[in-house]
């Protein structure tokens, strides 16, 4: 090798070293892929041939560059004798692996890492991909007999029209019937399928309509021919079928490529975790931990379910669950959500809620699998789209017996313009337009850190007018910073009791204090009977004594002030500083023209009143004192609104608006209380939001004018036969991809 | 004309030749990796040296 030769990624420098001889085992051991050599990991990711001595592993690999890993990937067998046969698909990224029963996983995918990739062994549910290229290959196979049936047809029918007569020209229709025959009995299945899935379900499906124009037209133009010898148009008819089923592979095509996207959760089943089990750490399934049970979280890790800490004390960057920005201290028995990422050390965390019952996983699995159904302009376009169909149905029982009595137009012409209108008419930019539309927006909002209850917040975002905001978390940062304290000192044991008190507090204040005091205290104080008012006090029995900490106003107020009070005797004065978020001057001045905005704040009403007045928000829409009653109060007084807080003291007004939002807050209560939850801190995911929803809405009202305008124009052309039934299988589905295309163009 | 009685099964074999002919390349997985078979044959190692 040439000394300081270059390489374009690390597959091209192993494989330069690998001609010169070198060898490519890794030398380094580290024990962090032990666990898939034990059960239940094996059993998940190996298929054993039936010779017992050979392993069939599948692995997805990250950080595939160029045609270089391909080389080197299946060149394995020669670096490793016990690996039989590797074989790399590049554009998938997965690597099929047959190996002798001595070599390991763990051995696999230390090598696989030491070549520079990812590896992820993939298991037997996440093989179910293949799935759905079975049926799109089956579709492909109907295509190219129906594409082997009609070419053949259409020769038979170029040497009738051009003047056959005679018996080679019965000769030749009797062919081309029996070349029909395969675009009937096996092309046309997909359609007969989705026809009786729509007879089960008892609703009109647009595979009805195919399905019976397919059969009634192949068996009346056969009568015909038999009987009254008049022509067949088996030909249109082949084409027709051929064109549906293109345009359905494309339209699958489209949809698959949306589904693959949705379904990425955060935490897979078959993750490994480790626990401690008897003094002893093991490591199982993400999908077999239990209640009762220690998780040991490492540095940088997400906790994938609800527990109490067992640690004495833990620093989580808590902003997936609460929007915050500025990681937090925890003390020894508070609750820990999932969805917390530690900072720190290895943690002990007792595991108390499944990670699957996690209210965090079943908001996520809530916004993957889109509660569509709560969307009543959705519902309505689903109505609409039926009684398309319907309408386009009476309409063909009505015309059918005018053309062929009242104008004497013949059954054939008759009945091709029947057939034109069934088939022209679709009301699929309503049927798949409308749910892909919504599915992209809550994509969409997923990735901008948004996740929306239902899609119906879509609908309810464009009827805005007024945006209520709560000023602290939601203007200001929320992050509240101890900055001085009257006596400067405070005795130990205050401080001890000033933490029992706040022990499981949510409030900014609590989060303040353990910050400021959680180091200095070594044992905090047993507070028995803690209660909390919201936004208030809050106070607990010690030594039979009453102490509290209360909202106090002491001083100057500009700033947050606590009291510590012994009874009714003032023991120490508190002070707190919040600062307002940097981008939330440039939010609201893109608001401001076109809502009404306001401020409904717990803050003193001076510091609401400075603050407002720095936003350039009128005077007369700014309150200050308010209490979650007043909030509710005013949320209810101005209908259309858009409320943003903390998910947990704002509750009530958040669920009373129109749109409610948690900027923070825990996510558990947030997600009951509120329509959208934030999970990045700060104001920009409501312009986000207000974005998607502007976007959705545009995208759906283009593709339901569209869907109008193409059914009353092609259906009117159709029923007085200038399009024929040929032409009308061919621009159906051209109308449906550009619903489609139109539908994902809105959300690039 | 009565060649068309020879020429017509003829076209019509001929078609179904192809069919089956694309029925079994796609059935035999030949249509699922495009991509990786064209870099494959880019790897400038002698043959025979190839395992498996």
């Amino acid at each position: 090798m040439v000394s300081g030769q270059r390489f374009c990624c690390r597959a091209c420098e192993f494989l330069s070293q690998f001609e010169e001889g070198l060898s490519l085992k890794s030398q380094k051991s580290s024990t962090a892929w032990d666990y898939l050599d034990s059960s239940p990991f094996i059993d998940h990711i190996r298929t054993t041939s039936q010779n017992q001595s050979l392993h069939n592993y599948r692995l997805f690999l990250k950080g595939l560059n160029c045609s270089s890993c391909t080389h080197l990937l299946e060149k394995l067998p020669q670096i490793d004798e016990r690996i039989l046969n590797s074989q790399l698909s590049f554009l998938d990224g997965e690597l099929k692996l047959t190996v002798s029963s001595d070599l390991t996983p763990s051995e696999i995918a230390r090598q696989i890492e030491h070549l520079g990739y990812e590896p992820k062994f993939l298991t037997e549910s996440e093989q179910a991909k293949d799935l759905l290229s079975q049926e799109s290959k089956s579709l492909v196979k109907k295509i190219a007999v129906a594409g082997f049936s009609l070419g053949n047809i259409m020769l038979l029918s170029i040497a009738k029209y051009s003047g056959l007569e005679g018996s080679l020209k019965y000769l030749f229709s009797i062919t081309e019937m029996i070349l029909f025959l395969p675009i009937l009995l096996y092309a046309g299945i997909p359609f007969y399928k989705g026809a009786l899935l729509g007879l089960k379900q008892r609703s009109i499906h647009l595979d009805m309509v195919i399905s019976f124009s397919l059969i009634s037209s192949f068996v009346f133009s056969v009568i015909g021919f038999l009987v009254w010898g008049s022509e067949m148009y088996l030909d249109s008819l082949a084409a027709f079928t051929f064109l549906i089923l293109i345009g359905r592979w494309m339209i699958k095509k489209a949809e698959s490529h949306s589904k693959d996207q949705l379904s990425d959760g955060l935490f897979s089943p078959d993750q490994p975790v480790r626990i401690l089990e008897d003094q002893i750490e093991k490591t199982i399934r993400l999908k077999d931990l239990t209640p009762g049970q220690t998780l040991l979280l490492g540095p940088d890790q997400i906790l994938p379910c609800d527990g109490q800490l067992l640690s004495s004390r833990a620093y989580m960057d808590t902003s997936f669950v609460s929007g915050e920005s500025e990681p937090k201290h925890y003390q020894q028995g508070q609750a820990l959500f999932a969805g917390m990422k530690s900072l720190r050390k290895d943690l002990k965390i007792s595991v108390q809620v499944k990670p699957e019952d996690t209210d965090l996983h079943q908001a996520l699995m809530e916004s993957e699998q889109l509660s569509l159904s709560k969307s009543r302009q959705l519902k309505k376009l689903n109505q609409i789209g039926k009684s398309i169909l319907y309408a386009a149905l009476a309409l063909g029982a009505l015309t059918f017996p005018i053309f062929l009595f009242l104008l004497q137009l013949g059954f054939q012409e008759s009945w091709s313009r029947l057939l034109s209108l069934l088939v022209v008419t679709c009301p699929c930019a309503l049927a798949f337009g409308g749910p892909l539309t919504y599915s992209l927006a809550l994509r969409e909002s997923k990735k901008r850190g948004l996740i929306v209850s239902s899609a119906d917040v879509f609908d309810r975002m464009s009827e805005i007018k007024n945006v209520i905001f709560d000023k602290t978390g939601t203007l200001t940062t929320g992050h509240l910073k101890l900055i001085r304290s009257e006596p400067e000192k405070l005795p130990i044991w205050h401080r001890a009791v000033i933490l029992g008190l706040e022990r499981s507090s949510f409030h900014p204040v609590a989060f303040a204090l353990r910050e400021a005091y959680g180091d200095q205290v070594k044992q905090i104080a047993e507070v028995r009977d803690v209660n909390e008012v919201l936004g208030e006090k809050v106070f607990g029995l010690f030594d039979n004594e009453i102490y509290s900490l209360r909202r106090a106003h002491l001083g100057s107020g500009e700033l947050n002030e606590v009291g510590f009070f012994k009874g009714d005797e003032l023991l120490a004065k508190l002070y707190f500083e919040d600062e307002i978020r940097p981008e939330t001057p440039s939010v609201l001045s893109k608001l401001k023209s076109k809502y009404e905005l306001s401020i409904s704040s717990g803050d003193k009403a001076s510091r609401v009143l400075s603050l407002g007045k720095a936003l350039g928000i009128s005077p007369e829409n700014l309150f200050g004192d308010q209490s979650p009653r007043d909030k509710l109060q005013y949320v209810k007084s101005h209908p259309h609104a858009v409320m943003l807080g903390d998910g947990f003291n704002d509750a009530a007004a958040l669920g009373a608006a129109d749109v409610g939002i948690a900027v923070a807050g825990p996510l558990q209560q947030s997600l009951k209380n509120a329509d959208v939850c934030f999970l990045k801190s700060g104001l920009n995911p409501l312009l986000d939001l207000m974005d998607i929803s502007t976007r959705l809405n545009t995208s759906l009202k283009r593709n339901y004018n569209f869907t109008i305008a193409y059914n009353l124009i092609a259906g009117s052309l159709a029923l007085l036969g200038i399009v024929t039934p040929l032409i009308a299988a061919i621009i159906m589905p051209l109308s449906s991809l550009f619903v489609l295309t139109q539908a994902k163009r809105g959300f690039l | 004309m009565n060649i068309l009685v020879l020429m017509l099964p003829l076209a019509i074999t001929l078609g179904t030749g192809f069919l089956i002919a694309f029925l079994v390349a796609m059935n035999t997985g030949q249509f699922d990796d495009l991509e990786t078979p064209a870099q494959r044959i880019l790897d400038d190692e002698k043959e025979g040296e190839r395992k498996s």
